[in-house]
């Protein structure tokens, strides 16, 4: 594993216990551009550094997207409650993808054991993102978590320009549906806010 | 000009492009409705690949369309089905118009329906699950409502649809170049396992369907219905689409018993909730769930008479839902929401979506003489002489739609009690017929048509196969 693999592990580690732990809307979506900037160094092997920008800058746009909704209007999401907790079932997440990163690698032989972690880091946090959050843009934030761990095993076995374009597209259509979604509910919240 | 152009990627652009124009929403919902029937129509009369003419020019439409390395081709002998799909939505989009219960996004559905062409068109297989997801994230606005809101179910929605795309690609990707004989069984188990849940996430099968009830009481009837009959009949489509692309599939008999048994518990289990819901927004939930379930069972039958009764139940499903959701939208349009109240006394103040509602209600439930039940009495048959658990499972199931239906009679017949017309909640009386009135009327005495005689279907029934070469 080269320095810049390294960091980029690293980056996806600290991007998702960010995301889980951390409720400030700016630094959720700071944690989501930073995980997309891992994803981009890990796969720039399998794709080229082309298609794998694509990843990177349909993930910063995403990110944009549902950065331009200003989700802090939201009310409660600046509340820390149940970050210790948050921490604990992360590093549970974490200790569980450990043990199933071998018979992941069973199934992907192309991977090598810390991109699987990594993907697989990834599909645990989005999947727990979305089981607990309530806002459109933090489940939206979650899903992309997912899909981010998703496209880091799937550019191992299919490195095509057609599923990177369709999977950009799927990541930014996902961001305009949250951001759709978020600006149908903040009448009612901000009504629930006031009361 | 290429068929995928023409069907795939100028409509899906269209419909989002008038999506997105601000203003009034009738005409960009008009022009997508003209756009969508121009489109079913050119699909049926001219063929592709091969010279053809309009009135005195002659052109020829093309079948591939490359893209970013890949093709899409629709052959022709697709072309019956993109009619008939085209067909389908373009009748949707006249009854979210003419009902009023579509909300702005009746464009949406055009764009929707041109995305689940191209995931049955696009080449190699293994990207169609990339087209379903992109039509469900499409379908979002759709199950929003325009006056804001819970965004729950559509977000449930687009959660379970998204869990099915790894699935299906990994399945995918693992599955290519074993289209003929796998080197073994055990190269094929896992994938195919996967690819088995990813449909099960896709055709809400029990317990993946959370996402139905909750669309369907939180969203326009007439949206939530679409959303269900077309994304779960693009999954079908997709699904038969494996069976007759891997040659081992469905040469093996454990895959049509899986089927079948998949199909048993989708029945039964909807069927059980059906029994005992009272939000008529969710009764059509549970009773597309069972419908999704013949549709398993009717495959799992195996041979080509199974497949004529899959388009059969597809087909009238599209219908029959139509016609149920267009009364439920009349009905939450008057009475400003859909709850169990709203439909107290709609047998006196809403008549026509009354009737509506019971001939989609009946016909997806079986009763002789409506459409379902045509449908659904060769399958039945086929089941009784095979597969006897299966057929008790669809009577079962039946009785529980028949106890919803039932159910639903009774509040459309129920006075409004100590509750005047126009509260919140009730039905509002109407002066006036409309279009709209005559659309439910219309659609009411085709179910009925069908039901009364389904050989007018048959021939139609019998191109739809074509779409696939085995």
């Amino acid at each position: 594993m080269s320095l810049l693999e390294t960091i980029a592990v690293v980056l996806i580690f600290l991007a998702g216990l960010a995301f889980l732990v951390i409720r400030d809307w700016r630094w959720s979506l700071a944690a989501l551009a930073v995980q997309y900037l891992g994803v981009f160094i890990l796969v720039i092997g399998w794709l080229g550094l082309e298609l794998a920008a694509i990843k990177l800058i349909a993930g910063w746009m995403a990110t944009a997207i549902l950065g331009a909704t200003r989700p802090g209007t939201i009310a409660g999401d600046d509340r820390q409650a149940g970050a210790l907790f948050k921490v604990f079932v992360y590093l549970l997440i974490c200790l569980s993808m450990w043990a199933a990163v071998g018979g992941m690698l069973d199934w992907f032989p192309e991977l090598l054991p810390f991109q699987g972690m990594s993907a697989l880091i990834l599909i645990g946090t989005g999947l727990f993102g979305m089981g607990i959050e309530k806002s459109p843009v933090r489940m939206v934030s979650g899903l992309l978590f997912f899909m981010s761990g998703f496209e880091l095993v799937y550019a191992a076995l299919e490195p095509s320009a057609l599923v990177a374009g369709l999977l950009a597209a799927v990541a930014l259509a996902l961001a305009l549906a949250g951001a759709y979604l978020s600006t149908g509910e903040l009448p009612k919240l901000e009504e629930e806010e006031s009361l | 000009m290429s068929a995928p152009l023409l069907w795939i990627v100028l409509p899906a652009l269209l419909g989002i492009v008038l999506f997105v124009i601000p203003g009034e929403r009738r005409w960009p919902g008009l022009s997508a409705l003209a756009v969508g029937a121009l489109l079913a129509l050119a699909a049926w009369i001219f063929p592709l690949g091969r010279p053809t003419h309009f009135v005195v020019w002659p052109f020829q439409i093309e079948q591939e369309m490359s893209i970013l390395g890949r093709s899409l081709v629709m052959v022709d002998d697709l072309r019956w089905l993109v009619s008939a799909w085209y067909g389908a939505a373009s009748l949707w989009m006249l009854g979210a118009l003419l009902t009023g219960s579509g909300g702005r996004s009746t464009p949406l559905m055009m764009s929707v329906t041109a995305v689940l062409v191209g995931a049955l068109s696009v080449q190699p297989p293994l990207y169609a699950p990339l087209f379903l997801t992109l039509a469900a994230l499409l379908c979002i606005p759709i199950l929003s409502p325009p006056e804001g809101g819970p965004a729950r179910g559509p977000l449930l929605f687009v959660t379970f649809q998204l869990l099915a795309l790894p699935l299906m690609m990994v399945a995918g990707a693992r599955l290519a170049g074993l289209e003929g004989s796998p080197p073994g069984l055990e190269a094929v188990t896992r994938p195919a396992a996967l690819l088995g849940f990813g449909f099960a996430f896709l055709l809400a099968v029990f317990p993946f369907h959370a996402w139905v009830p909750v669309v369907t009481r939180t969203s326009r009837p007439m949206a939530a219905g679409f959303v269900i009959v077309f994304l779960t009949t693009g999954a079908a489509l997709l699904g038969i689409q494996q069976f007759d692309r891997f040659v081992w599939l469905r040469e093996t008999e454990g895959a049509f018993a899986i089927l079948r048994f998949v199909g048993v518990l989708v029945v039964t289990t909807g069927g059980f909730w059906l029994a005992f819901e009272q939000h008529p927004g969710r009764q059509m939930g549970f009773s597309a769930l069972v419908d999704g379930g013949l549709v398993m069972l009717a495959l799992g039958l195996g041979g080509e008479a199974s497949l004529l009764m899959v388009w059969g139940l597809l087909v009238v499903r599209s219908l029959g839902y139509l016609v149920w959701a267009a009364g439920l939208g009349v009905i939450q349009r008057q009475a400003g929401s859909l709850s169990v109240d709203a439909i107290h006394a709609a047998a006196r103040a809403e008549p026509l979506a009354a009737l509506a509602i019971v001939c989609g209600q009946m016909s997806a439930m079986g009763l002789p003489l409506l459409a379902g039940f045509a449908m659904r009495l060769p399958l039945l048959s086929g089941l009784a002489s095979a597969h006897l658990v299966a057929a008790l499972a669809v009577w079962l199931a039946m009785l529980g739609a028949g106890v919803a239906g039932i159910r639903t009679l009774a509040g459309l017949v129920t006075p409004f009690g100590d509750r005047a017309p126009g509260e919140p909640g009730v039905v509002r009386w109407r002066d006036q017929l409309n279009l709209g009135d005559l659309f439910l009327v219309l659609g009411s005495l085709l179910l009925l048509g069908v039901g009364i005689f389904p050989q007018w279907v048959v021939p139609f029934l019998e191109r739809l196969p074509l779409a696939f070469a085995h």
